[in-house]
């Protein structure tokens, strides 16, 4: 099937499943999931690798607007009064999964190497599922700030933490070696340093372009034009300069949101027009999703999958008691954090190419997890939001999550 | 104004410019810092490994084919059509070439020395030992057709193996080459053009002889013993305790086995008869032979007709410890001889039950060749 007939069948589908799973009062991100597991290789099989291959350009730009949209909460001002709190209950969350995944590696008797992997894909938060489940919702509360703040920190955080975990190994691995101890050193951390400090300068250089044209572009029309052509420069950069298009689009939401006054209006705007590329950016996600991983999940994956929910748990809700937030917060963040998918499978994809040794191992455990985890992730979001009250009757009309 | 609102909030317009100077050296001076890819490995997929793998797997062959091509045609020359035999044959020097011996049953020995060309100059391949060889190196088969035209095979050497053809042992080689009856006499040559094999019959199928088991094979033959066996088809009953039974008699041979199809068989020499050792000498086809059989004197003449010979008894299954079993008889051979007798079963039962007092004389049939059996 040709790449624009996927396309059609992508959203239709993605609409049909939207409607289906609110019966069953189950996200929408769920329902697309399920949607593109339908329709996918492991489904019915309508999409092909080649295609998902082909429309992979399309997850890729979505994934920035979201990372975008998600980085319109580090508001400065906020920063002293939220960011600090917010900062301790990530570390405590990434941290504790994290950590408990690799003594739980350990245990079962993984290599030391494959344990801290593991440890530090585990700590990432599907952004962008949970961002949706909020948008969804249209919730409004401590716990909705709350989780905003955490799941843009995670990635950061978890981005950070893996490119450590690579230098690690790469250290461990090449010092053994024939190569200059030097030479070795430089090229363990430069990914690092470049991935962290790159993508936040390119963010920072378009979200300053895009806050400069802003206040002369009033039109619904030509705000999105802006927007649009800036996410896509953003993405497109990165990509080429081998950046980190989640840090990067982060840095280019918050440094938008700091610098122009126009950042609700453009956010408004962007709120009206994207919903049909998140609808196949979460279809492409469930037919990337590989069913009969499931089979090889064993020990192994469950004890990863119990793992990372406890640590979830347990870390957000010591975390966020040790900053005093409202019993809401401590009661529900973990549950809502428990999304698992986008940064976990990019980062398996580059440990495939960074540490082939190791990647079978890690694949199997991490890439059947994620299956598991983007079914009950939203689901569990959804169900944190709604019990802690923050959820709102929703209008007709989509707004963004910051109105 | 919402222009001087953003101006308002944001730190000064020179700070922003700063800080998206610095933004930019970052990238530039990043983008230049970048590593060079470490290793063309890190990069390459496993697909493409594999392709570039089997690429130079067939890069390997081809040359590997063209370079056996070459040494094929040069090594040819040691090799002749042997018209006689029909085979493919080696050039053993002064005139001398090896050539498998028919496949037939009488032949003592697979590979013999044929004189084509007596005082002829043409040299013999240097030979190798396949002890010298090893597993998994590349051999090279070159055999000549009726017509005289080379073909050639390669593969490699999986080992060697012993193999028993007719009465003797040999050590065999095994190669991924597949040998058919057309390949008989082909010289099987290793990659730097040392003759380290021949393909000739043995026991109904084509083997790879190591030099070693070509030398044994021309030693036998060269023996007397091997070439009465060659000539005769007959084997001498060696035991004392035979010699005995028969009545020991000075100057002639006893005959132990006589092959089918053999001179010796034709005429109806049986095991136990008492023969000159000379009475199917090289050159002579005797019309007639002198036996002493059962201690008469018998004249044994050419045959004018064949009678097909009698099945005997067959031994389907033998109780092991018994007195056949004991004797060195398998489950599968014919006895077609009691005691000179055609056998019945009730007979063996019989005779093999009573107490006796010599033993008794079976003539046995086992995979072509007929040999007598005492049974104490």
């Amino acid at each position: 099937m040709n790449e624009l007939a996927s396309l059609g069948i992508i959203l239709l589908f993605a609409l049909l499943a939207g409607h289906l799973v609110k019966f069953a009062r189950v996200p929408e991100v769920t329902g697309y999931i399920l949607a593109g597991i339908a329709v996918g290789p492991s489904g019915m099989g309508w999409l092909s690798h080649e295609n998902l291959t082909t429309l992979s350009v399309f997850s890729e730009v979505a994934l920035g607007l979201i990372l975008f949209s998600i980085g319109f909460v580090f508001e400065l001002g906020k920063l002293n009064t939220t960011g600090l709190g917010v900062i301790r209950v990530t570390l405590a969350e990434a941290l504790a999964a994290g950590a408990l995944v690799a003594v739980a590696m350990l245990v079962f008797g993984q290599p030391w190497q494959v344990a801290v992997l593991l440890g530090a894909i585990s700590m990432e938060t599907g952004a962008a599922s949970t961002l949706m489940v909020l948008r969804e919702c249209d919730s409004e509360g401590p716990l909705s700030e709350t989780l905003l703040w955490v799941i843009g920190l995670n990635n950061i955080l978890c981005l950070i933490g893996f490119l450590g975990v690579g230098a690690m190994l790469d250290l461990s691995r090449g010092i053994a070696g024939a190569q200059p101890v030097w030479d070795t050193i430089y090229r363990s951390i430069y990914p690092l340093v470049w991935q962290l400090v790159g993508s936040v300068a390119l963010g920072y250089l378009i979200g300053l372009l895009l806050a400069a044209w802003a206040s002369r572009v009033f039109e619904h029309g030509e705000s999105v034009i802006l927007l649009s052509g800036c996410v896509l420069l953003c993405v497109g950069i990165a990509m080429a300069l081998e950046l980190s298009t989640m840090i990067a689009s982060l840095a280019f939401g918050a440094t938008m949101v700091n610098l122009s006054s126009e950042s609700k209006r453009l956010f408004q705007a962007l709120g009206r027009t994207d919903p049909p590329l998140y609808a196949i950016f979460f279809v492409i996600a469930g037919a990337d999703l590989n069913l009969s991983l499931l089979a090889s999940l064993g020990l192994l994956g469950f004890a990863y999958v119990a793992a990372r929910g406890a640590g979830k748990f347990v870390g957000a809700r010591f975390g966020a008691r040790s900053v005093h937030m409202p019993s809401k917060v401590q009661q529900f963040l973990g549950m809502a954090l428990l999304s698992h998918a986008g940064l976990a499978v990019g980062l398996t994809i580059s440990i495939g190419r960074r540490f082939p040794e190791f990647a079978p191992a890690v694949a199997t455990v991490a890439l059947s997890a994620v299956v598991i985890y983007e079914m009950i992730g939203p689901l569990g979001a959804k169900t944190a939001l709604t019990r802690a009250g923050e959820v709102r009757e929703r209008r007709t009309e989509p707004v963004g999550v910051l109105d | 104004m919402s222009n001087q609102a953003a101006t308002q909030n944001a730190p000064s317009r020179r700070y922003l410019l700063t800080l998206a100077a610095v933004s930019f050296s970052i990238l530039v001076i990043g983008s230049l810092l970048k590593p060079a890819k470490q290793t063309a490995q890190a990069t390459v997929s496993e697909a493409e490994r594999l392709r570039l793998q089997r690429l130079t797997q067939r890069r390997t062959l081809e040359d590997i084919g063209s370079y056996f091509a070459a040494l094929a045609a040069e090594r040819a020359n040691y090799l002749i059509w042997h018209d006689a035999g029909s085979t493919t044959g080696i050039h053993w020097g002064q005139g001398w070439i090896l050539a498998p011996s028919q496949l037939s049953e009488t032949s003592a020995a697979p590979i013999s020395r044929i004189l084509i060309n007596p005082g002829g100059d043409r040299q013999m391949p240097p030979p190798l030992d396949a002890a010298a060889a090893h597993a998994g190196e590349w051999v090279l088969a070159v055999w000549r057709t009726p017509s005289g035209a080379r073909q050639s095979a390669f593969g490699t050497m999986a080992g060697t193996r012993m193999m028993t053809c007719g009465t003797q042992s040999y050590d065999t080689l095994h190669s991924t080459i597949s040998l058919d009856g057309r390949m008989a006499g082909a010289g099987i040559f290793t990659v730097d053009g040392s003759l380290i094999g021949m393909v000739a019959p043995c026991s109904g199928t084509y083997q790879i002889f190591t030099i070693g088991a070509i030398e044994s094979a021309l030693s036998f033959t060269a023996s007397s013993a091997g070439a009465a066996f060659q000539q005769s088809g007959l084997l001498e009953w060696e035991s004392q305790e035979a010699r005995k039974y028969f009545g020991d008699r000075e100057g002639s041979m006893l005959v132990g086995e006589v092959w089918n199809g053999s001179p010796a068989a034709r005429m109806g020499v049986l095991p136990g008869d008492w023969i000159a050792p000379n009475a199917f000498a090289v050159g002579a086809a005797p019309e007639q032979v002198q036996v002493i059989r059962n201690n008469r004197p018998l004249t044994l003449e050419a045959p004018e007709l064949r009678v097909a010979e009698a099945p005997g008894l067959l031994l389907e299954q033998l109780r092991p410890g018994g007195p056949l079993a004991e004797a060195g008889l398998q489950s599968g051979d014919r006895i077609t001889l009691l005691d000179y007798r055609r056998p019945s079963a009730e007979d063996l039962s019989r005779v093999l039950a009573a107490r006796r007092a010599k033993p008794l004389f079976l003539v046995v049939s086992r995979e072509g060749r007929r040999f007598g059996v005492l049974v104490p």
